[in-house]
């Protein structure tokens, strides 16, 4: 596994201070952060995240329609989702649009990062699995 | 009076100024039964003699007249002289119309002239008021009945004359009191019509309809018919009708028929209406049973002939029912609703940056080595927990009363989430000790975060209630195919009459040592909904002063039990 320096999370987040908050703690555990605070801004272009951390009430396009959007594409298919939301049916939502997970809001610091390396560490996985084949 | 009645028959066998009474023969009397009486053919007049005429005359209760062809009274019995107050000798020769009020006269010659055309049995002016007129001018209600008879040969027609006075009186009081009955049950109608409340009466098993006031009409959308039985009613104009959970009603349990089966008082009864044009109309409902005795009126008043007809056949007893047309608070509380979980939701967006920045800034004094700060941070964190819990009992409670509580079933070990939540409330308190006894490793099919919810909700409460710190037990028992939780703490306990309420919706003990503890009162109505959810049970033990045990069970649904031990 390569070290959380090389990852790059996107993160989309309409509410700035949430969106601070995450990139404040993200960029300090290392990782690269690229942030999106509109829905409809969401345009993915090689290089491809290694993980993108979605909010699911966003402005214009909701999180569940730009996840349904990204698995739905081969290039972008392998990029884990993480849906975040206050909505308890954000499990439901999440399983729904085919994300990789889901975070309910608000929530653990340490929980948030276990999801985040889960996440990362089991793509690569199947990535590298893959590619050895 | 008494004078003619001494001389009666006699009297008027002397008195022959009937000029063919003198040609009376003698005859037997089965031989005037079989002549008089004779009801061959009623177009046939009856034939017999002026002797055996006299024989039965007066042993009728009728006043009878018998008058030949030109109307001239030939013979009357003692009963006509008691009813027009003349004598018997005033009668004889005179024209019958003497008997009349002056107003019948002219088309009672016409009328006798027609008879003696066609004459038969028949009553005189069918469908008509009759009266007679008596010698003081006064007049009498009378029924008449005409008779040709064949006397001698010759053709005379008798007429038997009843005072009707008394039935008429009867007739009238009677019409009277169903006049009085039906104004008092119009002004009620009138009444009901203006209330803005739906109301209607129905009678006997199969509700049908007495009576209804105009909202009953529009919250039906339909109009009942009197007498229509209520599950016809509702068929014919497809009408159905729904609980609280949107599932449609069997008809024994509409609070209609539920009050009249089950002889009982139905009360705030919530009912949907839905029209055949899809209108839906909330209703809440009263229905009570009431005995006959309460609606003399009504039995009296059938009225067949009218378009508006009160029904009523039998000692069957009626159902009152009174719906409140709920459309509008039911409006207010969606929006009330809508509301709260939009504020719910909003207010968790700034909670989920503070904690972020809170724990971020506690990482990063724990990192300096500044365990002390970053105690304080721990606090700050708390309390967030606390606010975030406080944001999802209400987000919860709104929507429980709409119906659609978030439920995410998964397999999950309970023990593992006992210890979690055990450890997750320990970290807020040191006065308490949380101990985990008889720990069940064992996969249950369920809400693993709204079990965690009741948990954390007794175990909140165990700390909240028991001020002065102590031991907590937390225990797990499998029951066959339940699993048995407990919460025991030795706090401030509940008083035995309130146990029963304290899982009410924003129910808190109020008494004074409880007024210090700050909550909503929504914990334990949450909780109960929960575990009900899950198909289990919630109760609580407990002594004032001495503690509370609070149990509830979890079905162990598809399941399978595991060893201690082998997750690790």
């Amino acid at each position: 596994m390569k070290g959380r320096k090389q990852k790059t999370i996107f993160i989309v987040e309409d509410n700035a201070g949430v969106a601070d908050a995450l990139v404040l703690l993200l960029v300090e555990e290392g990782y690269h952060v690229d942030l999106w605070v509109q829905g409809t801004e969401v345009n993915l272009q090689p290089p491809f995240p290694d993980l993108i951390l979605l909010d699911l009430l966003l402005g214009g396009r909701d999180g569940q329609t730009i996840c349904r959007h990204i698995k739905d594409q081969e290039t972008t298919r392998h990029i884990p989702v993480i849906l975040m939301s206050a909505n308890k049916n954000v499990p439901r939502i999440a399983q729904e649009a085919g994300a990789d997970n889901w975070i309910m809001k608000p929530f653990e610091l340490w929980n948030l990062l276990a999801l985040l390396d889960a996440s990362i560490g089991q793509r690569q996985l199947i990535f590298d699995q893959e590619v050895s084949e | 009076m008494n004078n003619q009645k001494e001389t009666l028959t006699s009297a008027k066998v002397k008195q022959d100024s009937a000029p063919c009474a003198t040609q009376a023969k003698q005859e037997s009397r089965e031989d005037v039964h079989a002549h008089i009486f004779s009801t061959s053919s009623s177009l046939q007049p009856r034939e017999g003699n002026w002797s055996s005429l006299l024989n039965w005359l007066d042993v009728s209760p009728d006043a009878l007249v018998i008058v030949n062809q030109t109307g001239q009274i030939m013979l009357v019995n003692d009963q006509v002289e008691t009813l027009f107050g003349y004598q018997h000798s005033e009668f004889i020769g005179q024209p019958l119309e003497m008997l009349l009020p002056q107003r019948f006269h002219e088309a009672h010659v016409l009328h006798r002239e027609r008879y003696a055309a066609l004459p038969r049995t028949r009553p005189m002016g069918a469908g008509l008021e009759l009266y007679g007129l008596r010698k003081d001018g006064t007049e009498v209600p009378v029924d008449i009945s005409l008779s040709p008879l064949l006397v001698d040969g010759e053709l005379y027609v008798l007429g038997a004359i009843r005072d009707i006075t008394e039935r008429r009186r009867l007739q009238e009081r009677e019409h009277l009191a169903r006049a009085e009955a039906e104004a008092q049950l119009e002004l009620l109608q009138l009444i009901l019509d203006e209330l803005p409340t739906s109301v209607y009466l129905v009678q006997g098993e199969e509700a049908r309809l007495v009576l209804a006031n105009r909202a009953a009409t529009a919250v039906w959308g339909a109009t009942w018919q009197v007498g229509q039985s209520m599950q016809d009613f509702l068929t014919s104009n497809h009408i159905r009708v729904f609980n609280i959970h949107g599932e449609i009603f069997v008809p024994a349990d509409l609070a209609t028929l539920r009050a009249f089966q089950q002889n009982e008082k139905v009360q705030a009864y919530q009912e949907s209406i839905r029209h055949e044009d899809g209108t839906i109309i909330p209703v809440l409902v009263n229905a009570v049973v009431l005995g006959q005795h309460f609606l003399p009126g009504v039995k009296v008043i059938v009225r067949e002939d009218e378009k508006k007809e009160y029904y009523s056949d039998s000692a069957e007893r009626f159902t009152l029912v009174v719906q409140q047309d709920v459309t509008e608070s039911m409006e207010l509380e969606r929006r009330k609703d809508e509301f709260i979980a939009m504020a719910s939701h909003e207010l968790k967006t700034p909670v989920t940056s503070i904690k972020t920045y809170v724990q971020l800034l506690h990482r990063r004094l724990m990192q300096e080595g500044n365990e002390q700060s970053a105690q304080i941070l721990t606090k700050v964190d708390m309390q967030l927990g606390t606010l975030t819990r406080l944001i999802n009992e209400l987000l919860d409670v709104t929507n429980m009363a709409t119906g659609i509580l978030s439920w995410h079933e998964e397999m999950f070990d309970l023990s593992h989430l006992v210890r979690e939540v055990v450890e997750d409330l320990q970290r807020g308190t040191e006065r308490h000790r949380i101990q985990i006894e008889g720990e069940v490793s064992i996969q249950i099919a369920a809400d693993r975060e709204r079990i965690g919810q009741v948990l954390s909700n007794l175990l909140t409460n165990a700390i909240k209630y028991t001020p002065q710190g102590g031991p907590i037990v937390v225990k797990q028992r499998l029951e066959e195919d339940k699993i048995l939780l407990s919460v025991q703490d030795w706090g401030i306990g509940i008083p035995a009459e309130k146990q029963a309420q304290i899982f009410e919706r924003f129910y808190r003990v109020r008494s004074p040592e409880h007024e210090t503890f700050p909550g909503l009162g929504l914990g334990l109505y949450l909780s109960q909904e929960i575990v009900k959810r899950q198909g289990g049970r919630i109760w609580v033990e407990s002594q004032a002063g001495e503690g509370s045990t609070f149990y509830f069970t979890l079905q162990a649904k598809p399941s399978f039990e595991k060893g201690k031990g082998d997750e690790e």
